[in-house]
């Protein structure tokens, strides 16, 4: 079953010098149980993305459902109990403590507070529950965000971007948590990151987006199947070298150059080119001499995340 | 209910503040009674008729100071915008902007709370916070009344000044209301501005329209504080269009809340 639908979801952003295209024209689907992952560089739509969801904005147009049943977010809210959220941009009371921030919204929620459970993942992560929130460091008070949004039940846990401000240690510890609590509740979770590394590890399928819209979605797996293969080659010349970069521009059109010296380069392409390329390599002469070495590897997912990223921004790659 | 569970939170915050104004407000009143003394105001109409009328216009129609009723008006209820408007003004003024700017907003709108439970929610703790100040006030004034030598050859009428202690509950909510409006759309830095320049536009138009070219006069009656003037009640002992005046100010609260929770129900709520 499908746990959130999204069609053609629109939101822009009217400033009085310009409209912001901040979501533009998304749909995807986020099936049951999954570990569902929204990559995408800063300010590419995510957090409005997430917050069109929960109803916090308004003007926003499309189809959104929620466990199957369709939701106007600008009226409904009961389909917000079945969803854990960690806003991108945590606000907490900051004279409180995170105990009584977690009584407080339980209080507000009209939920449970299970004082077992909450000290639990609060010593796992590291977090001193009874000082009080203005006191504690910008990675500590994600840690209360977190506590608060694992309190009650739920079956979608929404986080947006929510490692930020933790150490490496605390963030796999979190992210066990998550799985752990996914286990036991079959919960279905929605996580949005700047962060490669981290949908990498933790999610099954992902979406990238940017500027407002959804470049590809395929499971993690399929991406890096998908990926690019990156050539390494050693000229004995700069002159073979610069005879191969006129070939490589002349034939491989979608050829990326990662780095070039004297007499070495790397580059990119699609993994269908490889066959051809490899051919050439072998069998012609650059300036009169063959290759001296050459090494061939699949590009990491790293590498196909940043050919998404540097088309948003050609300017900045030269 | 969601609505009173946001009232009772919001109150337990805003206690400690809202009890020291009201025990201010308790010493106030302690002072004015104290130094009450008809005696010594005896020859203060000849005097007051030495002052400018625009003076005499702004302590109000009331410049009997040789009865406690006068005299708390001019002292104490006239000036119920100053002494006690003005913290509600620029509290109102500033609530729903704080919970955005501090991003709290975001935890507490993602569940199962309607944002109209969240604006009267809000609105409800300002309600009640004046309520009690004013209560405290009441109860400070009664006793007082009560026990207070210098005030025992006083004829003083309780229910008089319950309803004008009623009257300046209405009014400073109604001047809250209007803050509380500017800031469901507005930053605190705009809401509080605006806010206190509507007050003091109000005060002006509603105190020297009688200066105005005889064919604008009637603007005094956009202006809130017409329709407040207890003098009316406590010195010339009438309640001609108390009850109109009561019903506009409380109207006009209600219609900006309702106006409040439409326009906030509209707007995104920035990150
Ligand atoms: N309230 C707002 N008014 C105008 N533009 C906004 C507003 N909020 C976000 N934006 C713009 O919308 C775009 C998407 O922002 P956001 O969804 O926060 O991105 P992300 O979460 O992926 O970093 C950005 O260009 C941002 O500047
Ligand atoms: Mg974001």
């Amino acid at each position: 079953m499908e746990v959130i639908q999204v069609k053609n979801l629109v939101k822009y952003y009217k400033t009085k010098k310009k409209v912001v295209k901040a979501v533009d024209d998304i749909s995807f689907n986020i099936l049951e149980g999954e570990r569902f992952g929204f990559l995408g560089p800063n300010g590419s739509g995510k957090t409005t993305t997430i917050r069109s969801i929960l109803g916090l904005l308004r003007g926003v147009k499309g189809e959104i459902s929620i466990l199957g049943e369709k939701i106007n977010p600008n009226k409904d809210t009961v389909y917000r109990n079945h969803i854990g959220y960690i806003p991108g941009e945590l606000g907490l009371e900051s004279e409180l403590n995170a105990i009584q921030m977690c009584k407080y919204l339980s209080k507000l929620y009209d939920i449970s507070f299970n004082w077992d459970e909450i000290k639990n993942i609060a010593e796992r992560l590291k977090l001193d529950v009874s000082r009080p929130i203005q006191e504690l460091s910008k990675g500590n008070r994600q840690k209360v965000g977190i506590l608060t949004s694992l309190m009650g039940d739920f079956d979608i846990l929404i986080l947006d971007e929510p490692t930020s401000g933790l150490d490496p240690l605390i963030q796999s510890e979190f992210f066990e948590i998550i799985k752990e609590r996914q286990e036991k509740a079959s919960c279905t979770v929605f996580i949005c990151s700047h962060l490669l590394s981290e949908v990498e590890k933790f999610c099954n399928r992902v979406a990238i987006i940017r500027n407002g819209k959804i470049v590809e979605i395929s499971k993690i797996s399929e991406l890096k199947q998908k990926g690019l293969k990156s050539f390494q080659l050693e000229f004995t010349s700069n002159a073979g070298l610069m005879e191969f970069v006129q070939y490589l521009e002349s034939q491989f059109l979608n050829a990326t150059v990662k780095s070039q010296s004297v007499n070495r380069i790397e580059f990119l392409i699609p993994p269908e080119k490889k066959r051809n390329l490899l051919h050439d390599i072998s069998e012609m002469q650059w300036a009169g001499e063959y290759i001296k070495d050459f090494n061939i590897n699949n590009s990491s997912l790293e590498d196909i995340f940043m050919k998404y990223y540097e088309i948003d921004n050609p300017e900045e790659e030269r | 209910m969601k609505l009173f569970t946001i009232t009772k939170i919001e109150i337990k915050k805003s206690f400690k503040p809202v009890l020291l104004l009201s025990l201010l407000m308790c010493l106030f009143v302690l002072m004015i009674v104290s130094i009450f003394d008809p005696e010594l105001f005896e020859g203060i109409e000849e005097m007051m008729d030495l002052f400018p009328e625009a003076i005499k216009d702004m302590l109000g129609s009331a410049l009997d100071l040789t009865t406690i009723g006068g005299f708390y008006t001019i002292e104490f209820l006239s000036m119920i915008w100053i002494w006690v408007g003005i913290y509600f003004i620029l509290k109102a003024g500033q609530d729903i902007p704080a919970t955005i700017d501090n991003k709290t907003i975001d935890l507490v709108l993602s569940k199962p709370l309607k944002r109209w439970e969240f604006v009267l929610g809000r609105y409800m703790r300002f309600v009640f916070s004046i309520l009690l100040v004013i209560l405290f006030i009441g109860i400070t004034t009664f006793i007082l009344f009560e026990i207070a030598p210098n005030l025992q050859d006083q004829e003083i009428d309780f229910s008089e000044f319950f309803w004008a202690l009623t009257w300046a509950f209405i009014f400073v909510v109604s001047l809250t209301t209007t803050a509380f409006f500017f800031s469901v759309f507005l930053n605190r830095k705009k809401a509080t501005g605006l806010a206190f320049g509507m007050m003091v536009l109000f005060f002006i138009v509603g105190t020297f329209y009688s200066y105005f070219e005889e064919d604008v006069q009637e603007i005094k009656r956009i202006s809130l504080f017409f329709y407040y003037d207890p003098a009316r009640i406590l010195v010339s002992h009438s309640y001609e269009n108390v009850l109109r005046d009561f019903l506009i100010l409380s109207g006009y609260s209600v219609v900006m809340v309702i106006a409040s929770i439409v326009i906030f129900n509209k707007r995104d709520i920035p990150v």
